[in-house]
């Protein structure tokens, strides 16, 4: 979907903010190589302010992308390992007394940060998982009685391990849903892990990098991909879609409307970023797969299909009205 | 008390599906629940409320020892009940019992479905029972109900409104309904009615019978049940000559009179004036070997003999409603050359009783000239003396209740007249007996038949004169000629009349007279609809009756042409609604492409499809490409130039 659509670009007055978003693209496609689909949809997610779930195996650069994105966005970063011995403490901080004070004082955790790369969620005990998602959820903690919000913008970006691995604990059906999209990376081609093998040392490279957007500009950002028009045409797409999920005997269960209402912030913010004026139906098909994989199961009870595969379904399965 | 922890959902999916089952087998048995033996009903009930208890309460279910025990307990209960295992009663009831018992076991779709096909299955049992207007009017809800249970039963929400699944089993149903018609119209008859499996379902007919006593006849005049239906085909006779002839009493025996034990075969000759009168009975059930027929029977259905009485006799008790065509003549006498035995048998009386009457009628034989004074001194005296016509008579005791009758109360219904009248002519010597069958009936002004009732049952006499035969002498014409000429309402005190409110308000009359109406044609035309009708219905439609192959061929006509229907409805009611001009254009754009093999696939987006378009056929990609980013503003940004779109479309021509 990198076709030229300039002819129905219309001057938006977050053109410049939209050049940056580009920019990012382009820095973390050199350090990324071959993930472009993968790091602007990502990118879409974070300007919907969704929370995003990477998930694949070991070793495909999972992490490398979340400290790209943290990077090149410029947002305060905080890191967290998920192990099987991680406590809700040890995300959300805590009170401790404190001698020379004669009172508790609370430490917050390092969840108190703009963008909180949780590594291996799905390593962590359910205990510690929903400390993290009731988190993302609320977007505010409550330790001790006392509620503290968590900054603006808050985004999450987790990865984790396909569930077949051992030692894992899986995310329920409930918690997946609090992400706005699903990512896999798969492996690189051919050509891109020529480039990997030959090139430097990732790690350094992102230590080069240098923040392209702030924090306010992608608060900016998010307002103006709400502003993108939607047509009655699109809605009546969108509404088929989630339709065909619901009545067709394939899915265990169809989509819910909180679902559908992601699906149009991020085709909205896909359109930002692809300079459409209105989104136009490849907008949604392009971030369909991402934010319904992880919400769909089909019926067939087969070791589930691949994410990949049942949105392709779904998308070729109902006609654009 | 429930506890308010939640539920799980398999707990909640089983209960719903019992309480389902529980409607639909409720439903179901509830009409015949008063036909079968009253413990298959109170164990069928304790069951469904143990297996109730169970779910909400937590009562254990019965292990499977205990319903092996009960199942075989109910299979001896009701041979037991029945002396059979086979039978309309006996096989329902069965099924009822086990079906309960089923309940103890049901768990999952599978057995719940099983359930209410039971149900549905007890539910078509009614008809075994029962074939009228109500039972059949309350079959359509209940078979609504029982496939929205069904409906129920599987859908995997249990929070759904249950009043969904009815709508949807009405859109099921009545797509079915044309099909169902067409069937019962079309398919063949087997001869013998639909649900005649021979159920004694008419015990306890109220009706006439081969015996008369006082009383027997006021007793009918309660009951506007009705008899039978005429329609007379050409002019009916008025209302005096509408006397219906079941049988005739020869003897007595003091208190009651009956036909008789001597078989009256033969036939007697037929004195006939006056044009024929022709008619289709359609007799209700009535337990007797006796067709109705207008006073006097000629032409005669087939299977029916006539006697020397002129009555009409079928071989089989008439258990179930039959409809035959008569001619009668209402001006005939019948017997002018019977034989002196014959005469002589309807002179009998019992010996020393009622000494009076005997006495009046010696002393009315000494004076007469002729038998016609006796019998016109006798309807003299009913008419001249004050006796009176009454539903009340009070009751007569005694050896010599004619005397009684005669000379002290003098209060009675037709059975006293015909039967005070037969007494005085044998006892003056003029052979006489008496009649009994029905007088008169109304017309329903709906559809033109007549209604025979109960009510209008009566009893006359007919006495034996030489140069006449038998000639037919209503008594109670003497003592109230209202009676014959205007019926029983107008002949009876007002406060005795039966159907008393009926006549005093119009309207009311009117709704039994619809309701009469709409009875007759179920009857004539739903419960009566066997090969006759529906040779007559092919013979109208211009098919063949008997060619199997012309017979599958319009049924697979009418029902796919049915099926189509509904498709075309369903079609209809889907259609994508009407497209603005750009999308038009658009569609038209795409079909231009389509014949240069690049047809747009329907879940194609806009920029892909000219993407592709353009990779294949490079020469068109400007052109594709403008359009498709003018239709793509037009379309999802609500903005762009359509006149421009309309002059682009239609200036590319690949």
């Amino acid at each position: 979907m990198s076709h030229d659509r300039t002819a129905a670009a219309r001057d938006l007055p977050a053109n410049a903010l939209v050049h940056k978003v580009n920019t990012i693209i382009a820095q973390a496609n050199a350090i990324i190589l071959g993930k472009e689909p993968q790091i602007r949809l990502g990118l879409v997610c974070l300007i919907t302010g969704g929370h995003l779930l990477i998930e694949d195996i070991p070793g495909v650069g999972k992490t490398t992308l979340a400290q790209t994105l943290a990077r090149l966005l410029g947002l305060s970063y905080q890191r967290i390992q998920f192990t099987s011995d991680l406590l809700p403490a040890d995300i959300i901080g805590a009170s401790i007394y404190e001698q020379q004070n004669s009172g508790f004082r609370f430490h917050p955790g390092p969840i108190f940060a703009q963008l909180i790369l949780a590594d291996e969620v799905n390593r962590a005990t359910p205990k510690a998982q929903s400390a993290l998602l009731e988190a993302m959820e609320e977007r505010q903690v409550t330790v001790d009685g006392v509620t503290r919000p968590l900054p603006q913008p808050f985004f999450v970006i987790a990865t984790q391990n396909p569930l077949h691995q051992v030692g894992t604990f899986p995310l329920p059906e409930s918690q997946l849903d609090r992400f706005l999209m699903r990512l896999e990376l798969g492996y690189p081609d051919e050509r891109a892990e020529h480039d990997l093998l030959q090139g430097r040392d990732r790690r350094e490279l992102l230590r080069d990098l240098q923040p392209v957007l702030s924090a306010h500009e992608l608060l900016a950002l998010r307002e103006t991909a709400l502003q993108v028009h939607v047509s009655e045409a699109l809605l009546q797409y969108l509404q088929a879609l989630v339709r065909h999920t619901r009545e067709s005997p394939r899915y265990e269960t169809g989509l819910s409307p909180r679902a559908a209402i992601a699906l149009k912030h991020a085709a909205q913010a896909q359109a930002l970023l692809m300079g459409h004026a209105g989104v136009v139906p490849e907008d949604l098909q392009t971030v369909l797969p991402g934010v319904v994989g992880h919400r769909l199961r089909t019926r067939s009870g087969r070791e589930s299909a691949a994410p990949a595969a049942v949105a392709q379904q779904l998308l070729e399965a109902v006609p654009i009205p | 008390m429930n506890s308010a922890l939640p539920l799980n959902l398999e707990t909640r999916m089983e209960r719903l599906r019992l309480s389902w089952a529980l409607v639909a087998l409720g439903i179901m048995v509830l009409p015949q629940a008063l036909h079968l033996a009253p413990w298959v009903i109170a164990v069928a009930l304790l069951i469904a409320l143990w297996r109730l208890a169970a779910a909400y309460r937590g009562w254990p279910l019965f292990n499977r020892y205990l319903r092996l025990g009960l199942g075989l307990a109910a299979f001896l209960g009701v041979y037991l009940t029945y002396r059979t295992l086979n039978g309309p009663e006996a096989g329902t009831a069965l099924l009822i019992l086990l079906a309960t018992l089923k309940l103890m076991e049901a768990k999952g779709l599978r057995d719940y479905f099983l359930l209410l096909v039971i149900a549905l299955f007890i539910g078509i049992a009614n008809f075994l029972y029962d074939q009228t207007i109500p039972l059949a009017l309350y079959m359509v809800p209940a078979v609504w109900l029982a496939t929205a249970a069904l409906l129920n039963v599987a859908h995997p929400d249990v929070t759904r409104p249950p009043m969904a699944a009815m709508k949807t089993a009405a859109k099921l149903l009545l797509p079915a309904l044309p099909v169902a018609v067409v069937l019962f119209l079309l398919f063949p008859r087997v001869p013998g009615p639909l649900w005649g499996i021979g159920l004694p379902q008419h015990s306890g007919v109220t009706g006439l019978s081969t015996h008369m006593a006082p009383g027997s006849i006021s007793e009918l005049a309660a009951s506007d049940a009705i008899a039978f239906r005429v329609k007379f085909s050409g002019g009916a006779p008025p209302p005096a000559q509408l006397y219906w002839r079941a049988l005739v009493l020869h003897d007595y025996d003091g208190r009651s009179w009956s036909i008789g034990d001597v078989p009256w075969a033969g036939h007697a000759q037929l004195i006939s004036r006056g044009m024929p009168v022709r008619y289709e009975v359609t007799l209700e059930p009535n337990d007797l070997r006796v067709l109705y027929t207008l006073d006097l029977p000629v032409e005669i259905p087939a299977d029916a003999r006539l006697t020397a009485d002129h009555e009409v006799i079928v071989p089989q008790m008439v258990t179930e409603r039959k409809r035959y065509s008569v001619v009668s003549y209402t001006d005939s006498n019948y017997g002018a050359g019977a034989s002196a035995w014959m005469r002589d048998r309807d002179l009998l009386l019992p010996q020393r009783i009622d000494p009076h009457a005997r006495a009046l009628a010696q002393q009315w034989k000494a004076a007469a000239e002729s038998p016609q004074q006796i019998v016109q001194d006798a309807l003299r005296m009913f008419h001249d003396q004050p006796f009176s016509y009454t539903l009340q008579p009070g009751k007569l005791t005694g050896r010599n209740q004619i005397d009684q009758f005669l000379f002290d109360t003098r209060r009675g219904f037709c059975e006293h007249y015909a039967g005070a009248f037969v007494f005085l002519m044998r006892a003056a010597g003029v052979p006489a007996h008496v009649v009994i069958g029905y007088q008169g009936g109304t017309r329903n002004p709906l559809d033109g038949y007549y209604s025979v009732r109960q009510e209008d049952a009566h009893a006359w006499a007919e006495v034996w004169l030489a140069d006449r035969g038998w000639v037919r002498v209503d008594p109670t014409a003497a003592v109230d000629p209202a009676r014959v000429d205007e019926g029983l309402a107008a002949a009876l005190p007002a406060s005795e009349v039966p159907g008393y409110l009926f006549r005093a308000h119009p309207w009311l009359g009117e709704i039994r007279n619809t309701w009469d109406a709409a009875n007759n044609g179920w009857n004539q035309w739903v419960l009566a609809y066997g090969p006759a009708l529906q040779q007559r219905f092919y013979a109208r439609l211009g098919l063949q009756y008997g060619n199997w192959l012309q017979l599958a061929l319009v049924l697979l006509l009418l029902i796919g042409g049915l099926l189509a229907l509904v498709w075309l409805v369903l079609i209809w009611r889907h259609r994508p609604p009407r497209s603005p001009a750009v999308d038009r254009q658009y569609r038209r754009f795409c079909q231009r492409l389509a014949r240069r093999g690049l047809a747009r696939k329907p879940y194609e987006g806009p920029f892909d499809y000219a993407e592709r378009v353009g990779r294949s056929r490079p020469e068109w990609h400007a052109q594709v490409r403008a359009i498709t980013s003018l239709y793509a503003a037009l379309r999802y940004s609500g903005t762009g130039n359509p006149q421009e779109f309309s002059r682009l479309v239609a200036a590319f021509h690949p």
